[in-house]
């Protein structure tokens, strides 16, 4: 009996000391993960001024007209968006933009895509010269109508989204190239804006991010959003001020130090050249647009070219948020699939090497550390602290202390977010659209944050059980 | 423990502040917007009047009167961004009755001091909107902030600037040797901004390029890009042998734009180029001018090692007449068979598939007939085409 409790004595000392163990390294991790954020706030604030003074002082306009802003392919991959396509591509068709061709790619779409395509903008079948820069999946036809002289149609077997940008950019004529979603609307000068911040430095200037926006609530009308408005469901709302706060509060500051580690699927646009040179977008598994960009930082590095990775928050985007929480959670499980692809394909490969200079030494670790394994540490945490409860380790009062210091100091960063899009941009007019913008920052900590760890997880499950479907993902019109 | 527990509490209480603080700043911010909106509003009604006062005598002899009452610093700001609009827009007397407007209000002595006297940021905007008011006097000052200022994006608004206010070709040489210094090739965007200087621009990008400096040369080829006089042609020639590149591509697109007539030895040159790009250029360019001498060259470049010089130069015999089609179909016939053979022929049946659906236009008729005919005489022995009368 005595061996008995002397051995559960030892069992329950080793566990306290365990846990204590835990304990220091959460806090160290809590700490370190708070320092890195706030060090990227800090600099996303402090880079907003220059940014406002580039957007305030630089006429877009006039710059739209200029004949010296460098032409650009459009490059839309769509599968089954027959119901967004006409309107995304007439979208593209009325750019502010001097010299541009729209490649729409149609990734053997199971719906009637390509025959709305082709009816709507009577497109003829045609044999261009195609560059064999990348191997793609068969291509069954160009198409093309010379009264659309810049739209390009290409029909092709299914071989996922990346498949469908080398094809695009196998049949590209410019120099540069834009990748834009079928289920997204740019603004008119979106382009032109992305162009000016290209033309300042183009000889390192590898991509350059758009920003995207949640268009959901907003009045669409001829392919183009008229009215912005906050979004009235619960889902888009959450998203938005998530959109908000990873485009102008992380990746302003991640783009100033050259550690932008993604260019949004959704809108960017690259050096054709750096592209081919890395051997295309890689197919087969989501999260391409993060690939690409470690890719080129991976590239660039390695052999000493000197390159930057640039974000463009005037340059805007609106793309259509799910709205349910089952598409909701479905794309979110491919994010985190496609981010723990990255990692171990790309990451694992560049972290702490001193050749990946800033990229190795800071992005790439806290990608790995504190994003690809953020549910490890968030649900380890969660047995934590049940175990503190039921060991007697901590009592309430440190409990309440230290969960209110983790919601202010991530609050925080929410405020600063918006503190960035009211002194820059203010896109939301009505006083009311900020309090909304403040409640949900505040409603993302109860709940929303929570289960976004969880499909990061499911994610990460999906990953190792071989499950590389695209998910769930169901297509509405604007306006809805 | 207790000692960590103190601490979190401090940080806490100071993390609270921070709070308190990013919320009041953020609301100060919305209130002040929207408050600026309103009045926006208000001055678009109260200056209503003025405004078509302003436009119906933009082009009289009369000068430019201030509006009749006091303007507040909002307004001010209001109507400076009007005027700038104006004054960007407009070309010839109304802009020189913009300028003067704004010297009358008071604003370019106004900008003047806070160019000399303000902040950082108060400088660039002052810097904005003495280019916009294309005021001469600031340029020394400019050039003055443009040399000690970082690469950023407020360092091109300050060499616009300049640009604008250029006195003569020696404010935007220095302006341009200034940028230059960055060494980031924006070409493209330097010369969009001397475009705005009210210079002879073709003179300063001409003179550019008889410069050693590649940089000069590059920025004067990018200026002359959409030059098609042929004194053009004559000044770029000697770059068609730069060892750079980039500079002999360009100098070649611009040669090809502006001159009347390509000489043999340059076609031959080029078209012996290791670079595809300046290959198909040559080639385009003989078929633009439809110089029907060269069919033998376009010829022997239908055998090219790469696709896109054989495709150029199957298009370009297309364009040059009977004698060019003949030629094509006759090569096509000769490597019957090899893959350039196949590839030949597949270009020629679509461009067969596409002429045959534009029979009203009479040009089209006329190249479809004599495709088919010689199509038919040398390829076509499975499948009859029938020539359209």
């Amino acid at each position: 009996m005595r061996l008995l409790e002397y051995y559960l004595q030892q069992a329950m000392d080793f566990l306290r000391d365990f846990l204590l163990g835990y304990g220091y390294f959460a806090m160290y991790y809590g700490l370190i993960i708070t320092f890195i954020y706030f060090l990227i706030f800090g600099l996303s604030i402090r880079h907003t001024y220059p940014l406002q003074r580039g957007i305030k002082y630089n006429r877009v306009r006039k710059l739209s007209g200029s004949e010296h802003v460098p032409p650009v392919s459009i490059l839309v991959p769509a599968y089954n968006e027959e119901l967004m396509i006409k309107e995304n591509v007439r979208n593209l068709l009325a750019l502010n933009y001097p010299e541009y061709e729209v490649i729409v790619v149609n990734d053997g779409s199971k719906d009637d895509t390509a025959k709305i395509m082709i009816d709507e903008f009577q497109l003829k079948e045609i044999k261009p010269y195609v560059a064999k820069h990348i191997k793609t999946n068969m291509v069954r036809g160009y198409y093309h109508n010379p009264e659309y002289p810049n739209l390009y149609f290409i029909d092709k077997e299914n071989g996922g989204k990346a498949d469908s940008l080398n094809a695009g950019i196998n049949l590209s004529h410019y120099g540069l190239i834009s990748t834009i979603d079928a289920d997204s609307l740019l603004e008119k000068d979106a382009l032109t804006r992305i162009a000016r911040v290209y033309m300042e430095n183009p000889e390192d200037t590898v991509a350059v991010g758009g920003n995207v926006r949640i268009v959901n609530s907003c009045t669409v009308e001829d392919g183009m959003v008229k009215n912005i408005r906050f979004p009235k469901k619960m889902w888009p709302a959450l998203q938005n001020v998530e959109y908000i706060k990873a485009f102008l509060g992380g990746r302003i500051g991640w783009s100033s130090i050259n550690g932008l580690i993604i260019v949004s699927g959704a809108f960017g646009v690259f050096q054709k050249d750096k592209v081919i040179a890395i051997g295309g977008y890689r197919g087969g598994y989501p999260g391409e647009d993060m690939n690409i960009v470690i890719k080129l930082h991976r590239y660039c590095l390695k052999n000493n070219i000197p390159y930057h990775v640039g974000f463009c928050p005037d340059a805007v985007c609106w793309t259509q948020a799910p709205d349910t929480y089952r598409i909701l959670s479905s794309q979110r499980m491919r994010w985190g699939r496609g981010n723990l692809k990255n990692m171990i394909e790309e990451g694992i490969h560049m972290i702490f090497r001193p050749r990946y200079k800033l990229f190795g030494w800071l992005t790439i670790p806290y990608n790995i550390l504190f994003e690809t394994l953020n549910p490890y540490i968030r649900l380890s945490g969660l047995i934590a602290m049940i175990g503190y409860w039921l060991l007697n380790m901590a009592d309430w009062k440190t409990v309440v202390v230290f969960m209110l210091v983790n919601f202010f100091s991530c609050f925080i960063l929410s405020l600063g977010a918006l503190f960035i899009e009211e002194k820059a941009f203010s896109r939301y007019p009505k006083l009311s659209d900020l309090n909304k913008m403040m409640l949900y920052s505040f409603l993302m900590f109860l709940g929303y944050r929570q289960v976004g760890v969880l499909w990061r997880f499911m994610g990460h499950i999906d990953f190792f059980r071989n499950n590389n479907s695209w998910g769930t993902m169901v297509r509405t019109n604007f306006n809805k | 423990m207790y000692i960590n527990f103190e601490v979190a509490v401090k940080f806490l209480y100071v993390l609270i502040i921070l709070n308190v603080v990013f919320v009041a700043a953020v609301y100060a911010i919305k209130i002040k917007r929207l408050r600026r909106t309103r009045i926006e509003r208000r001055f678009e009604v109260k200056f209503k009047d003025y405004f078509t006062y302003v436009l119906v005598n933009i082009e009289g002899k009369e000068p430019l009167q201030a509006p009749p009452f006091s303007l507040n610093k909002v307004e001010q700001e209001i109507l400076q961004e009007r005027l700038n609009d104006m004054i960007e827009n407009f070309t010839g007397t109304p802009r020189e009755k913009g300028k003067e407007l704004c010297q009358r209000l008071g604003l370019v002595h106004y900008h003047l001091d806070r160019l000399k006297k303000g902040s950082y940021a108060v400088k660039i905007d002052a810097a904005y909107h003495l280019g916009c008011m294309r005021v001469q006097e600031a340029v020394p000052d400019l050039l003055q902030l443009l040399a000690t200022h970082k690469l950023n994006s407020s360092l091109f608004v300050i060499a616009r600037s300049i640009a604008k206010c250029a006195r003569n070709e020696q404010d935007v040489k220095e302006m341009v040797k200034l940028l230059l210094s960055h060494n980031k090739g924006f070409y493209d965007l330097l010369v969009d901004m001397i475009k705005e200087a009210d210079i002879e621009h073709g003179a300063l990008f001409a003179e550019f390029i008889q410069r050693d400096s590649n940089e000069y040369i590059l920025i004067g080829l990018c200026g002359l890009r959409d030059y098609t006089e042929p004194t053009v042609a004559s000044a770029v020639y000697r770059l068609i042998d730069s060892e750079d590149r980039m500079i002999q591509s360009m100098a070649v697109e611009i040669y090809f734009k502006s001159v009347h007539f390509i000489p043999r030895n340059v076609v031959q040159k080029l078209l012996q180029h290791p670079l595809d790009e300046l290959r198909v250029l040559t080639i385009g360019a003989i078929a633009d001018q439809k110089l029907v001498t060269y069919i033998d060259v376009m010829k022997n470049a239908l055998l090219d090692e790469s696709k896109r010089v054989s495709a150029a130069s199957a298009k370009g015999l297309l364009l040059l007449g009977e004698e060019g089609i003949a030629t094509l179909c006759g090569v096509t016939a000769e490597v019957r068979g090899s893959e350039q053979g196949e590839y030949l022929q597949m270009l020629i049946e679509e461009e067969l598939k596409f002429l045959s659906v534009q029979l009203h236009d009479l040009v089209k008729l006329t190249r479809y007939n004599s495709l088919a005919y010689h199509y038919e005489k040398t390829l076509g022995k499975n499948k009859r085409i029938y020539r359209v009368v």
